[in-house]
């Protein structure tokens, strides 16, 4: 129950941050806070309220139903690990360059480094953790 | 564990199509940063067949595409899977027969006929066969040779440049930070053309923020609904050990892809600095020969490879310029030549006439280099008559072309990549032609399904293999555009038609005739008929005020043309306004993407038509299950 809880107050206010910024409602003590937060980072918020609230109802949903365990707690990896691979693949490439590349990591700018390296070896890494625990999750669920 | 690990690796040698995996150099030497993409989308795409797809083809009763859609949702999906599956294998051969054509004709004056029969025969042998271990083993061999071809250069480039033994894949920052100061150096002097120069490390230059994302969604869902890369991972039978395949797959696709972007690096630190130190034409490094030979790289205008021609049409009798441009024909040499300053024509031509006089007094790469570079560079206004960076247009198959040259063992090297990139080419040929061969919905008697699909896969190998001598197509968009009809076509019904319990037969087939439809109509319309197509959905275009302007202003002309032939160069002109080029966006496009990237709006259309079809639809409970 905790993870939905946090989860509703988090798109509650990503929500009222952007209705600050369009004007429907006046935001509090007259302040625009969407500037600070920016459009990525209202996304940011956003998308977290709205996993825990997934994860909050799946894990409902596992307690509630036993005998629908393996396909949710299934599906429920599978959603974390696409998540994971557009992370690595869509996010740290288009999104990631213009503050990464001012940093350096043994001569490359780091936002290069990430596409170039980065982002292929943490794909590798993730399909390794992923095989390995769908696998775990299919024995454990029929063994029970 | 060694099993699942043989798997990945037979997998890896032939997920990516070897045309692809020879332009990626050349891509990223163009575009730097904007074109990591392909890699990265790449990757993705291999760890999603592996671990999404494949687990979910292993469990049905076969683990090809189209059977295991007709076993969940029958025979009509099965059909429109199986033409799906046709439409991406054709072009990814017709890819993969030219690329071994060019190689023979290039490398070992061998006539591409030749080569592409003697593939279609190999490809065919070795997909048709019932037992796929000679397959698996070739893809094993096509791995180890592609790994041998990459990094074996690579390290020795390494080498020479660091002075010392070193890991390549590393060790090249450094070289990216000098090659960065040469950048920058070259903008200083004004030594480079903004339309085609982009530094290497800075990011959307070449392509914007929203087009690179869509380039990596498509090429992702493309290879991860690839015909035959999900089923040869899928072979096992058993989902637990298919996930391990896919793992040691994509790490073995990483392994070569992660050498890419190095060898590109060194290889434009080589050009740059030459281009820095104004190295005259006539003194060209040795390493610049085979690209400007295979006509792979031009300078201004001029190729090793035109020249030849040239000479080959003196030796042929024609007796002037004219004659030669007939000579030519229409193709791509005979339009180059025909782009040429009438001066440097004669200059070809007097030299070529000379070169035949006396063969002996100097090979045709020294009078090429030493007077047709020259007069080309005169004509081009290059009046120092030194290696520039807008001088130099590289085509992206042609950047591999150098890298032997930059090793200090120039022949192996080149043996390697050739037959390297040779057996990759056969490999990918053979699974996709066993792909095919698989896509007949499978009857009680085995045997006459397997029959059947033989002959199917032969009419389309033929028909491959017919294009690749007779056409003359660009292999790398070519190659991308498939992946695209395969990432809107099929992923939709593979990711979530086999995972979705509530999926329906017609929400399936809605859904690649949705995908297959969109993506195949943004390729053909912003290809085809741009004007047009802007003309319908300007609303949606990222036209520049500028263009929108321009494009208007042509329209009234095409309108008010008075002779046929003024409105037809009008609408030549709109045509090509809209379409753009490589360098510069057309108008006909929704939102600035590409229609190489264009596969993820099929896939989007693809999985909401799925989605809602299957829910308007009654469900199919009684067959479901777990």
């Amino acid at each position: 129950m905790i993870e939905i809880g946090i989860g509703v107050l988090l798109v509650a206010g990503a929500l009222s941050l952007v209705a600050g910024a369009l004007g429907i409602v006046a935001a509090p003590a007259g302040v625009d806070l969407f500037p600070l937060f920016g459009v990525v980072g209202t996304g940011l918020v956003l998308t977290a309220g709205l996993l825990l609230v997934a994860a909050g109802r799946t894990r409902r949903a596992i307690a509630r139903h036993p005998e629908r365990r393996h396909a949710l707690r299934s599906t429920r990896l599978t959603i974390v690990a696409l998540l994971l691979v557009a992370g690595l693949a869509i996010a740290a490439l288009p999104l990631s360059p213009g503050p990464f590349n001012l940093l350096r990591i043994g001569g490359f700018p780091a936002g290069y480094y990430l596409a170039a390296q980065g982002g292929l070896i943490g794909l590798v890494i993730l399909a390794f953790w992923w095989a390995a625990r769908q696998n775990r999750i299919d024995a454990e669920e029929q063994r029970s | 564990m060694s099993g699942a690990a043989l798997r990945g690796g037979s997998a890896a040698g032939s997920a990516i199509p070897a045309v692809l995996l020879a332009a990626l150099p050349g891509l990223v030497f163009a575009a730097g940063y904007d074109h990591l993409a392909y890699g990265v989308g790449l990757l993705a795409g291999v760890v999603l067949a592996g671990l999404l797809i494949a687990p979910r083809l292993a469990q049905a009763a076969s683990p090809a595409i189209a059977s295991a859609i007709g076993e969940k949702f029958g025979a009509v999906a099965a059909s429109v899977a199986a033409v799906l599956v046709v439409v991406v294998a054709l072009p990814l051969l017709v890819a993969d027969f030219t690329l071994v054509g060019l190689l023979f004709e290039r490398g070992f004056a061998i006539a591409p006929v030749w080569a592409v029969a003697a593939m279609l025969v190999a490809a065919l042998l070795i997909g048709s066969m019932r037992d796929a271990h000679p397959l698996a083993l070739l893809s094993v061999l096509a791995w180890l040779l592609l790994a041998a071809s990459l990094l074996v250069p690579l390290t020795l480039i390494a080498f020479a440049v660091e002075g010392g033994a070193t890991v390549p894949v590393t060790a090249y920052g450094l070289l990216l930070q000098d090659l960065q100061g040469i950048e920058e150096t070259l903008i200083e002097r004004g030594l480079v053309d903004f339309d085609t120069f982009s530094a290497h490390a800075a990011p959307f230059i070449r392509l914007v923020e929203r087009d690179v994302f869509a380039l990596v969604v498509t090429l992702a869902l493309g290879v991860a609904a690839l015909p035959h890369l999900a089923s040869t991972l899928a072979q096992t039978r058993n989902p637990a050990q298919t996930r391990f395949a896919g793992a040691w797959a994509a790490l073995f696709v990483m392994i070569l892809l992660i050498g890419v972007p190095a060898l590109a690096v060194y290889a434009k630190h080589a050009i740059y600095t030459t281009i820095l130190n104004a190295t005259p034409l006539a003194s060209l490094p040795p390493w610049l020969e085979a690209p400007l030979a295979a006509g792979a790289a031009q300078i201004h205008g001029t190729s090793l490879d035109l020249f030849e021609q040239v000479v080959a049409g003196v030796r042929g009798g024609s007796q002037t310029t004219a004659a030669i441009a007939d000579a030519l024909g229409v193709g791509a040499s005979g339009a180059q030549w025909q782009a040429l300053d009438p001066d440097v024509q004669q200059v070809m031509f007097a030299a070529a006439a000379q070169h035949l006089l006396d063969p002996n007094a100097a090979s045709a790469w020294e009078i090429y280099r030493e007077t047709v570079l020259p007069a080309a560079a005169a004509a081009a206004g290059n009046d120092a008559a030194v290696l520039t960076q807008s001088g130099l247009a590289m085509n992206p198959l042609g950047l591999l072309l150098i890298v032997p040259g930059l090793t200090e063992v120039p022949g192996p090297v080149t043996l390697l990549m050739a037959l390297a990139f040779t057996v990759a080419a056969l490999a990918v040929s053979a699974s996709l032609v066993r792909a095919v061969a698989n896509v007949l919905p499978a009857r009680s008697d085995e045997r006459e399904r397997t029959s059947a699909g033989i002959v199917l896969a032969f009419a389309v190998s033929a028909a491959a293999a017919g294009v690749a001598v007779f056409g003359r197509i660009d292999l790398v968009p070519l190659v991308v555009s498939a992946l695209a009809i395969a990432a809107a076509g099929l992923f939709p019904a593979l990711a979530l038609g086999l995972a979705w319990r509530r999926a329906t037969a017609a929400g399936v087939i809605a859904a690649m005739i949705a995908g297959a439809g969109v993506t195949g109509y943004y390729m053909a319309g912003t290809q085809l008929v741009p004007a047009s197509f802007y003309a319908t959905w300007s609303p949606l275009s990222s036209a520049s005020e500028y263009a929108v302007e321009e494009f208007d202003r042509l329209t009234v002309e095409a309108r008010e043309a008075e002779t046929e032939e003024e409105r037809a160069e009008a609408a030549a002109a709109l045509d090509d306004l809209a379409r753009g080029s490589a360098t510069r966006v057309g108008l006909a496009n929704w939102a600035g993407i590409d229609s190489a990237s264009s596969g993820i709006f099929g896939a989007l259309a693809g999985m909401l038509v799925l989605i809602v079809v299957s829910l308007v639809t009654p469900s199919r409970r009684r067959s479901a299950q777990p």
